[in-house]
Formats: C-alpha cells, structure tokens, sequence
C-alpha cells in the first residue's frame, strides 16, 4: 500500500495563499505549526508537510469508510537530520496507526511518499515535469506512463491496460477489465506529476 | 436564507477554484467538491475559510471533516448560522 503526492511550489504560490488568516490552523496541528516557524524555509516546509499528510490521506483511504478532509488528525514529524536536498523522511500518525514518508525537495517541487511503517513495500516511482498544466492533459498523461511504466515491468501488452477509478476516486489498473490488486497512487498539481505502484 | 439563494452564493465561492467547468455548470446539492469540480484539497482549506468570513461563522474541525460536497456545505452554514 502506497500513498504519494506531488507539489508545484510555483502554482501553490499562485493558487494558495498559506499565510491566509486561519490557514495554518486548519491544516496543522501546534508541534507541526512550530516545525514551520523554525524551518529555514517556512512555506517549503508548509507545502512539505502538507504533502505528507495527502500522501498518508491517500492511503488511509482505501481502508477508509470514505473521502474525508481532516488534516490535523494525520500527524507529521519530519526526522532529523536532513542534509541539502537529500531524502527527507518521517513519521505520520492517525488514529493509532504508523506511516513512514520520505520526501524529495527541490527549488521547484515536492514528492512525498508514505507508506506502513510495519514493511517498505517495494515500489516503482516516477515524476515529470510536463509542459502543460492543464488538468485533463496532466491526468492523461501520468496514467499513460504509469501503465507503461507497469506493463514494461510485467511484460503485459500495455494495450490490456487501463486505470479506473471507482466512487471514492481511488484508482486501480484493469487488465482486460479486470481489477488488479497492485496498489498505486497518481497525483499531479500545476506543471508536476507522479505515480507510485507496489510490485 | 433559502437554499436557491445559499446555492448561489457558494458557487461564488467556488468558482475560483473549479477545475471542471461542465461540473460546475451542472452543479448540485450532490456535487462533490474534489472528484466532481477538481478543486485542489488546499482549496478546499480556503473554501472553508471563505465560507467563514462570508457567513461570519466558526466551522469546528469536526464539521469540517465531512465538507465535501454542496450539500454538506448549506448543512452546516444553516446549522452555523442559527446558532448565532
């Protein structure tokens, strides 16, 4: 089981605004809030943390009763040391259970991934960078190299391959209609997007 | 308020965020907010406090949990609203 989110820092500056009166306190809890003030980088870690938690969100989903937003409830402490732009790693809670993350930060974006902190699962992963943001043309396009991506690994006729979503918008692959078990997670925002998928 | 009027005035709330205009032209009390008009999860954090500033009203984090769709949404404004 896999969760993972991709953050376009230059969109979030255009499309959200995090300093917004009661942002902050939506989102996050006190020790997270204090984690940001402290930060070198405030808003990097604002976007950090927050694709933290939509990672693990992702994931608790699946078992979830359905869609939820409750922010503060999915808890994250990001473990020291971090060097540069090496991987970044965490701990997240909710509601008694354990997730791991682990992070990519560079100038332009984040990726976060989480998963059960009892196992690391082994797991493909990918981010691009596309020329186009528009929404459908994101959407289509991570799908696409993501069963790709999962046909050159299983050396299936990528033409049996399709990615639906069922009513809660989680997505699974379908080979020749049929629901497989791999868990994967697809996300894109402004001009990044990515996928994760179990083996 | 009555619900044509509290309809209204949360599709001039979302309006910005919306990243699918035909949902949006065919909004309803089922409408969800995330799979049907695309708004990003973060927007969904500035809907809530737009929502809160139009109305003057306070959404507790356990109202907020479940604002996901149109309907939720004139739920809770209503229920806010009468308190006061």
């Amino acid at each position: 089981m896999i969760g993972n989110d991709i953050v376009d820092l230059a969109y979030s500056r255009q499309t959200s605004n995090w300093q917004r009166p009661r942002f902050l306190d939506k989102v996050f809890t006190a020790s997270e809030q204090a984690q940001i003030a402290a930060a070198p980088d405030p808003e990097q870690w604002v976007w950090l943390l927050w694709s933290i938690k939509e990672s693990a969100y992702k994931l608790i989903l699946r078992a979830a009763q359905g869609p939820f937003f409750a922010p503060k409830q999915i808890t994250c402490e990001v473990i020291p040391p971090m060097a540069g732009n090496a991987l970044i790693k965490s701990v997240v809670h909710y509601q008694g259970q354990v997730y791991c993350g682990e992070s990519q930060l560079s100038a332009s974006s984040i990726h976060s991934l989480v998963y059960a902190r009892a196992e690391r699962p082994t797991f493909s992963s990918a981010r691009f960078c596309l020329a186009q943001s528009d929404y459908p043309h994101q959407g289509a396009f991570i799908r696409e190299q993501l069963l790709r991506h999962y046909a050159d690994t299983r050396q299936i006729d990528l033409q049996k391959l399709a990615i639906q979503k069922n009513l809660h918008g989680i997505p699974s692959i379908t080979m020749e209609g049929v629901p497989q078990t791999t868990a994967l997670s697809i996300s894109h925002h402004g001009h990044f997007a990515a996928y994760a998928f179990c083996e | 308020m009555d619900n044509k009027a509290l309809i209204e005035s949360l599709k001039n709330i979302v309006q910005p965020y919306v990243q699918d205009a035909e949902a949006f032209e065919q909004l309803s009390e089922d409408t969800r907010f995330m799979e049907d008009l695309k708004i990003n999860s973060a927007n969904l954090v500035d809907i809530i406090l737009d929502v809160e500033d139009a109305f003057d009203i306070i959404i507790p984090d356990d109202a907020m949990d479940q604002m996901l769709t149109v309907k939720a949404a004139m739920d809770i404004i209503k229920e806010k609203v009468a308190v006061q």
